[in-house]
């Protein structure tokens, strides 16, 4: 049996392998892919920052996302709120509470101006989200 | 590779990273995939997801791996779940073109009997269930340490080299008769 293993490489690409490319077309696909997904992570977080300009809650954010078509965090509102802890860790965002029940945040000067680089520069904005969302 | 991936991922140039891996281990990973689904179009189109989904968490690769075995673990771990879907299960019928498949040149060359061997090895691994199907390929066609395969399957080593052991025993049984 060892042996017959020892030959299965060999075996195995001129059979079950024979017609298995990873062609330029696949990476393609994959390219094409990831650059629609990181487009729209884009476009949320811009519109999380435009949003946050004036003071919202979570749940007041989730709301105007939602009428704006933003669908990522429909049943999973979770994930807002860890990307406005990370947005407030990284000092783009201050938040206030109100009679220690209800959780307001808004965009500080630091964030702002983070906006304005991310809206003005379009080239610009892919580096200027990442170096945000870098843990 | 690794100097590579640590220097990339401080940059922030994942896209550069993405495409070395695609160079690297593409035909690899689609390979990988395959032996767990037997398919050729469903083997294509989950080694996209997987190098998409790759991309995506490569955030959360920390280094305590090789950036190899990581990317193992994801396509490992894809193909499992793509296995256990509702889709898989309702929809596909794998494992028919196995046998359909046209030998290359050089096979045709090779006698009848030798052919009919090789066959019969292709045809009883595929049968193996994949706990074992996929020790015996990491362990005899991508010639894995121990170690890796257990790293790569998420199971201790020893569990590894049993399975190993008995999906050998298992081919045996099948092939030459018990």
């Amino acid at each position: 049996m060892e042996e017959r293993l020892k030959n299965l490489k060999k075996v195995l690409d001129k059979t079950a392998f024979s017609n298995l490319n990873f062609t330029d077309q696949h990476r393609k696909n994959i390219k094409e892919r990831i650059n629609k997904t990181s487009e729209s992570d884009e476009n949320v977080l811009l519109a999380v920052m435009q949003l946050l300009v004036h003071e919202k809650t979570g749940y007041e954010l989730a709301k105007n996302l939602r009428r704006r078509g933003i669908q990522k965090f429909e049943d999973a509102e979770g994930f807002l709120y860890i990307l406005l802890h990370r947005l407030e860790q990284k000092g783009y965002l201050q938040s206030s509470w109100e009679d220690s029940k209800v959780k307001y945040y808004r965009l500080n000067d630091k964030g702002k101006r983070l906006l304005q680089k991310a809206e003005s520069k379009h080239s610009k904005k892919q580096f200027v989200f990442k170096e945000m969302l870098q843990e | 590779m690794e100097e590579f991936a640590a220097a990339a991922i401080d940059a922030e140039d994942k896209d550069e990273l993405i495409d070395e891996m695609m160079t690297r281990y593409g035909q690899d990973i689609l390979r990988l995939v395959f032996s767990y689904v037997e398919n050729e179009a469903i083997a294509e189109e989950l080694t996209q997801d997987i190098f998409v989904k790759c991309y995506k968490s490569l955030h959360t690769y920390r280094g305590k791996s090789t950036l190899k075995t990581w990317l193992w673990r994801i396509a490992i771990n894809h193909c499992k779940d793509f296995l256990k879907s509702w889709y898989n299960k309702k929809v596909i019928n794998t494992g028919e073109e196995l046998l359909n498949n046209k030998p290359s040149n050089e096979a045709v060359e090779q006698t009848v009997i030798q052919k009919e061997e090789e066959g019969q090895l292709v045809s009883a691994l595929m049968d193996l269930p994949i706990k074992y199907r996929e020790v015996i390929f990491l362990f005899y066609y991508e010639e894995l340490s121990i170690k890796e395969i257990a790293m790569m399957t998420e199971v201790g080593e020893n569990t590894v080299k049993t399975r190993l052991r008995r999906s050998k025993q298992l081919l045996k049984e099948r092939l030459e008769g018990k």
